[in-house]
């Protein structure tokens, strides 16, 4: 983008923060409900802490967890017959996603939502629909979204960030991919079982091993079936390390 | 590794050379023991609870202050049983190198114990995923001679999960389940969760005498006197022990004691870089899995910097080879169904891995915290595995593959807190190139015996240290019994 062009758009985003800046300050009522909500909510806490004031009827905090979770729907979208990201939203996923997600602040966030309007008709990424926003996504890694480098970089460390810890979630078979140990480190086992099981994943839940066909830890089944194959190929039964005998040295 | 090996066998065969009485022997570790007679092919419940085997943990909670697995059986507990033994080039290049007399044929007795007890032995066509069957022939039609990698595993039932990660099923050969059985039925006092944290050392001389060990366990310092003394605590652990005991050069000993700079120097280690390649049809197998398969060399110049290159179809799971690291591939798409769709070939996502061998550019040492300071990102070393890459995409491609790594990628090799050093306490003719001689006494400290990777002054031929490190033990214990306790 050229420098005239980059002006104008800085002052057209000037212009719209201001506009959002007036509207708050003088017209509220043209909110919508949501986000008079979380404007009001702001002030509440706001006020709480410092007493009402119109600095504190700023534009509305980034929604945190709807950011993460649409990114992690773009990211592992879904479809009919085959699950993916949001699928999991019932299981806390995209908290889980926010317990461990470094370099990624709140402005940042902010800044992605906001920084899609431009070439998608003045809609957040939270507005887009769920192929405008794999686009927009794609255009931050391609380094087309934006023309300032800084945000750019931001941006595209959001996304990294983001794609790193989502993909690491989801493909280590949350929620099924944890096993609980006790202070020790020695796995807690399930009441009955004889075999020390510990494969987390479960047939009650599709999960990223069950789409790719990763089998993890070996269940009793899977073990015996392997047994009984490698068994008619090479197997010593009842081998002991006592078995082998050495001669002793002869004295120098 | 080698540790308990020596104890078992020393107790085993060895003889208090005054009295005729049986030793006796004290194993000490760092870590837990995970203690009981191996049922290989089934594990035991204790081990079989301990490893839960998750992609993306380590079993293992405690690690020294380097990086190395603490435990009854040490780094055997936790290496991915390749088991390819040194060549009888790599012996001639010890004797060359440092004068030390271990020669081929004088280890025969040693190879021949370590491949029968830690069951060496190459994997049967029957259980060898596809891939590997295609790199094989896709290598042999370019003119390579193929072999067939040896593993050390024993009635293995293929689980995958051999790389950086306990075996729940006994079947990984490690020094627990092989040789800590002989110890306990000979009398070893087996001390778990116990630091060594000096050898006692008494200056004689320009020496010293070995008299003990002062330790630490359940947070109370205690000492334990004795006739001799025997370190395997990895190069790292025994450079930073012989540090803190007065030992080394003058540079990195704050109470010198006595003085040989070759203590924590002379360190090597292995160059080793994979690259992967995406196939339409499944080069793992999702039934069956270990490691390695099928190699070849490539040999360099005047035999020097040799390319060893092998298929790693069989890996499933361990420690860098499970979804999330395909998931993180740079071969993966960005995002979307795309992301999807690439992730379900996980049974066509595999890796041929390379390493540069008999090179003389990348040397270094191990500082007194047991930081091994080297820089494997030599110009040759780097041009040389960047010949391999090209090689290695060649291979996949004829093999069918629809994608493989960038070759623009840069290389950047890392020296991690695993990374095996071997050199740093090397055998060798006299204390001017080594620091302990071929029956693995210390030069410069009397009833001091040094046996672990950091006693082998390098290894070429293969990449993995641990099946040459139990080797050594195997001729070590040989040796000390002949020469002091018959």
């Amino acid at each position: 983008m050229d420098t005239e062009s980059k002006q104008s758009a800085q002052r057209e985003h000037l212009s719209r923060e201001q506009a959002l800046q007036d509207a708050v300050e003088i017209e509220p009522e043209n909110f919508s409900r949501r986000d008079f909500l979380k404007t009001a909510s702001a002030v509440a806490a706001s006020a709480a802490m410092a007493g009402p004031s119109w600095s504190a009827l700023a534009a509305p905090a980034v929604d945190r967890h709807a950011v993460v979770a649409a990114l992690g729907d773009a990211l592992i979208p879904s479809d009919p017959d085959d699950p993916g990201y949001k699928d999991l939203e019932p299981y806390k996923i995209t908290e889980e996603v926010l317990k461990a997600l470094p370099g990624v602040s709140d402005a940042d966030l902010e800044l992605l939502n906001e920084k899609s309007k431009p070439r998608f008709g003045g809609k957040s990424f939270l507005e887009l629909s769920g192929p405008e926003r794999e686009q927009y996504l794609r255009q931050i890694v391609d380094g087309s979204a934006v023309a300032d480098a800084k945000e750019l970089e931001t941006l595209r460390r959001v996304f990294r960030n983001t794609r790193r810890r989502v993909f690491t979630l989801y493909y280590s078979n949350f929620p099924e991919h944890q096993w609980p140990k006790d202070r020790n480190g020695m796995a807690i086992l399930k009441p009955g079982d004889q075999h020390q099981i510990t494969n987390p994943n479960t047939k009650e839940l599709v999960t990223a091993w069950d789409q790719i066909g990763f089998v993890g830890a070996l269940t009793w089944e899977e073990e015996e079936r392997r047994r009984n194959i490698v068994k008619k190929v090479h197997w010593h039964e009842n081998w002991s390390p006592l078995n082998f005998a050495t001669a002793k040295p002869q004295k120098e | 590794m080698a540790g308990g090996i020596l104890a078992a066998r020393i107790a085993e065969h060895g003889i208090h050379p005054r009295t005729g009485d049986r030793l006796k022997i004290a194993l000490m570790d760092m870590g837990p023991y995970f203690k009981g007679d191996p049922k290989p092919g089934y594990g035991i419940p204790l081990r079989r609870q301990k490893y839960v085997n998750l992609p993306g943990e380590d079993d293992f909670e405690k690690s020294t202050p380097w990086g190395t697995i603490c435990g009854i059986g040490g780094q055997s507990l936790h290496w991915g049983a390749q088991a390819l033994l040194p060549s009888e080039e790599d012996h001639e290049d010890w004797v060359a190198e440092t004068g030390v007399d271990w020669s081929y044929e004088k280890l025969t007795d040693a190879r021949f114990e370590i491949t029968e007890m830690f069951h060496i032995s190459p994997e049967p066509e029957e259980l060898m995923p596809p891939g590997a069957f295609r790199f094989r022939d896709a290598a042999v039609k370019m003119g390579y001679r193929l072999q067939r990698y040896p593993g050390a595993r024993l009635n293995c039932i293929r689980c995958g999960y051999c790389r950086m990660k306990g075996c729940r099923f006994d079947c990984k050969s490690s020094t627990l389940v092989r040789y800590i059985p002989i110890a306990e039925r000979n009398g070893v006092r087996i001390l778990p969760d116990t630091t060594v944290e000096k050898v006692i050392l008494e200056k004689k001389g320009a020496g010293a005498v070995a008299r003990g060990v002062y330790y630490t366990q359940g947070g109370s310092a205690q000492e334990a006197r004795a006739d001799c003394v025997i370190l395997s605590c990895n190069s790292r652990g025994d450079s930073v022990l012989l540090f803190k005991s007065g030992y080394g050069p003058r540079n990195k000993v704050k109470d010198l004691i006595a003085e040989n700079s070759n203590v924590g120097g002379n360190a090597r280690m292995s160059l080793l870089y994979a690259d992967h390649g995406l196939f339409d049809e499944p080069v793992k197998r999702g039934d069956l899995g270990w490691d390695v398969n099928f190699y070849f060399v490539e040999r360099g110049p005047n035999g020097h910097m040799n390319l060893m290159v092998r298929d790693m179809y069989g890996q499933l799971g361990s420690l860098g080879n499970n979804p999330t690291d395909m998931a993180l591939h740079e071969m993966a798409p960005d995002l979307g169904r795309e992301h999807k769709q690439f992730m379900k070939k996980w049974l066509g996502f595999g890796s041929v891995e390379l390493m540069v061998g008999r090179e003389d550019y990348v040397r270094g040492e191990i500082d007194p915290t047991g930081r091994a300071i080297l820089n494997p990102n030599h110009p040759e070393v780097l041009k040389r595995l960047q010949e391999g890459r090209e090689l290695a995409r060649d291979i996949m491609l004829k093999m069918g593959a629809k994608k493989t790594t960038d070759l623009k990628r840069p290389i950047e090799l890392r020296v991690t807190g695993i990374t095996g050093t071997p050199g740093p306490c090397r055998g060798g003719a006299d204390r001017s190139n080594s620091v302990i001689n071929s029956d693995f006494e210390c030069h410069d400290i009397e009833n001091l015996f040094i046996c672990d990777n950091g006693v082998i002054p390098k290894l070429s031929s293969t990449e993995n240290y641990g099946a040459a490190t139990a080797m050594m033990a195997c001729h070590a214990w040989r040796r000390i019994v002949a020469k002091h306790f018959s």
